[in-house]
């Protein structure tokens, strides 16, 4: 029973917005009430789509969380690589750094991070919002990454050392394929994670040819008399990445997080 | 034992440090050099509408705060309960799904996978999703409403000040939740079955076997969740940001968005950083704090 409530609580939402995209505009503001839309239309995805220039915002945001995606997986396996196989001076240190970033929250930098970006003329440009996402995703991802190294047998890259591979063989040929169910969750939480970011880009893009997707939806409102209908259908779009890379991560991300919560 | 050499072997070498050098080079230009630097600029009466004054003036900005700021107290109250209603509902929420989930049921993969999907929709797409329910006209709950034959009790939910903080919470908590259940399920899962087995034989009952074996089990996870969750909550503004930018009549103005919006908004840095300042302090006491109360992090240096 206090499942079935749970249920109800976290679909409702999802199903309003659905429901509400399929509907023809008309019916939305004169205030009729359905539950199911009938006849279902599709002209809001359509009106969305092209007219709202949400095709641009969904490219925008593929570029950014792709190329964000890129150098964050490549550096949390470096990262995860180092700090669970070698002892080193500075490891506990960098430890350190790495949960430091996560008590100094994004916003108390934001003014900072704006004026530096205004110097080095960064402000609207998807590069400069990339290589935030970077530095915003690095510290969890790499933890999350060292954990799931650290449960890989240290036999096995050892055996391939003792065979002749040398660093770069080891980390790419026997770490990563080994790894694989780990990278690619670290991937997702990445991308998904850089997929809704909102602060920076609002606060960093003043072109809305540059505009990511959170960015551009939240422009939907009130533009003109906000569309109800087509915002609905820009949620449902915006929402199939991140959920279709959830759902097939999903099983790996319990473990994951919780390797995380139980070394701290 | 020729094989454990390899790495031990190996521990002279600066190759980890170049394996970590790219993200420290990161780290440090974009998260502790503008933390620094904010740092500095709460000392001075920087104004980027007039970017040409910038004096040092020591404490002025803090004095000011403290001495004579409304807003600041208001939003920090805001900013408090904000955070304790969001922590401890999530909490206790979270929990119980944890546990309902942690049973065998049919279906239940399909389930976790359903009840985890908000904590993938962040931020602005929860906030679109919900005022789509909130809304005046075209909401879900208005709608209900007067079918049910309520008319006279619907309202603009985010637009009227007596509703405003909750609506927002209950937004908020639609994509908090999952969070707790799925940190709090991995915890579950370690507590050992046989301890259950033994607490049967001595005659316990549901209660009792959720407050003296469950609790105590999973401290870690619950302690380490709420800590996380907490500075999050404290932190967060796209939510309240995007729903309500703070509004109306300051009823969602917590601390942080006063700080965004007095620094970025209004452009005045200066005053903006020693809000910042503050609420660092604010958070840094308060994991100080929470960690020594707990005897927390002994695993933390494994």
């Amino acid at each position: 029973m206090p499942l079935l409530c749970f249920l109800f609580f976290i679909g409702v939402p999802l199903f309003w917005a659905l429901s509400l995209s399929f509907r023809n505009g008309q019916s939305v503001i004169s205030g009729e009430f359905k539950l199911f839309p009938s006849p279902a239309t599709l002209e809001n995805y359509i009106y969305v789509w092209t007219r709202n220039k949400l095709n641009t915002f969904f490219i925008n945001s593929m570029i950014t969380s792709f190329g964000s995606v890129l150098f964050i997986g490549m550096m949390a396996l470096f990262n995860g690589y180092a700090l669970s196989r070698f002892q080193f001076k500075g490891k506990q240190a960098f430890m350190v750094i790495l949960l430091m970033t996560q008590m100094i929250p994004l916003i108390f930098n934001m003014s900072s991070i704006f004026m530096m970006m205004v110097k080095m003329k960064l402000t609207n440009s998807l590069f400069g919002i990339c290589l935030l996402h970077i530095a915003a995703g690095l510290p969890y991802n790499s933890l999350m990454m060292k954990s799931f190294i650290g449960s890989i047998p240290r036999e096995i890259d050892e055996a391939a050392a003792i065979d002749g591979c040398n660093r770069a063989q080891i980390i790419f040929k026997v770490i990563l394929p080994t790894v694989r169910p780990g990278f690619t969750t670290v991937i997702a939480y990445a991308f998904i994670t850089c997929w809704n970011e909102y602060l920076l880009s609002y606060t960093l893009l003043t072109d809305a040819k540059k505009f990511p997707i959170s960015v551009g939806l939240k422009y939907l409102v009130g533009e003109y008399s906000t569309n109800y209908a087509a915002l609905a259908a820009g949620c449902i779009i915006a929402l199939i990445p991140p959920i279709l890379l959830f759902a097939y991560v999903q099983r790996h991300l319990v473990s994951g997080m919780n390797a995380g919560a139980i070394k701290g | 034992m020729k094989r454990q050499s390899f790495y031990s072997r190996n521990a002279k070498t600066i190759f980890p440090w170049l394996l970590i050098l790219p993200t420290l080079a990161f780290l440090g230009t974009f998260c502790f050099f503008p933390t620094i630097r904010g740092f500095g600029y709460s000392l001075t009466n920087y104004d980027r509408s007039n970017p040409k004054i910038m004096d040092f003036v020591g404490m002025a900005n803090f004095r000011e705060i403290f001495t004579n700021d409304p807003v600041f107290v208001k939003s920090l109250l805001t900013s408090l309960k904000w955070v304790s209603v969001e922590v401890i509902l999530q909490l206790v929420l979270g929990m119980i799904f944890a546990l309902i989930l942690n049973q065998s049921f049919k279906g239940r993969g399909f389930v976790r996978t359903f009840c985890f999907a908000p904590w993938a929709v962040s931020g602005v797409l929860t906030t679109m999703l919900w005022i789509l329910i909130f809304n005046e006209h075209v909401g879900l709950l208005n709608n209900v409403l007067k079918a049910a034959g309520l008319a006279h009790y619907t309202k603009a939910w985010v637009q009227n000040i007596k509703t405003v903080f909750t609506s927002v919470v209950i937004a908020e908590l639609w994509r908090g939740i999952p969070f707790f259940t799925i940190t709090l399920l991995g915890g579950l899962q370690t507590v050992s079955l046989e301890l259950y087995e033994s607490a049967k034989v001595d005659g316990g009952n549901a209660w009792k076997n959720f407050w003296w074996i469950t609790v105590p089990c999973m401290k870690e996870s619950i302690i380490f969740s709420t800590l996380m969750r907490t500075i999050w909550e404290f932190r967060s503004v796209d939510l309240i940001m995007t729903m309500t930018d703070g509004g109306p009549v300051r009823r969602t103005l917590t601390l942080p968005i006063y700080m965004y919006k007095t620094a970025i908004e209004s452009g005045k840095y200066g005053y903006g950083a020693a809000l910042t300042v503050i609420l660092f302090l604010i958070l840094t006491v308060y994991v100080v704090i929470y960690l020594k109360a707990n005897n927390f992090g002994k695993g933390v240096n494994e």
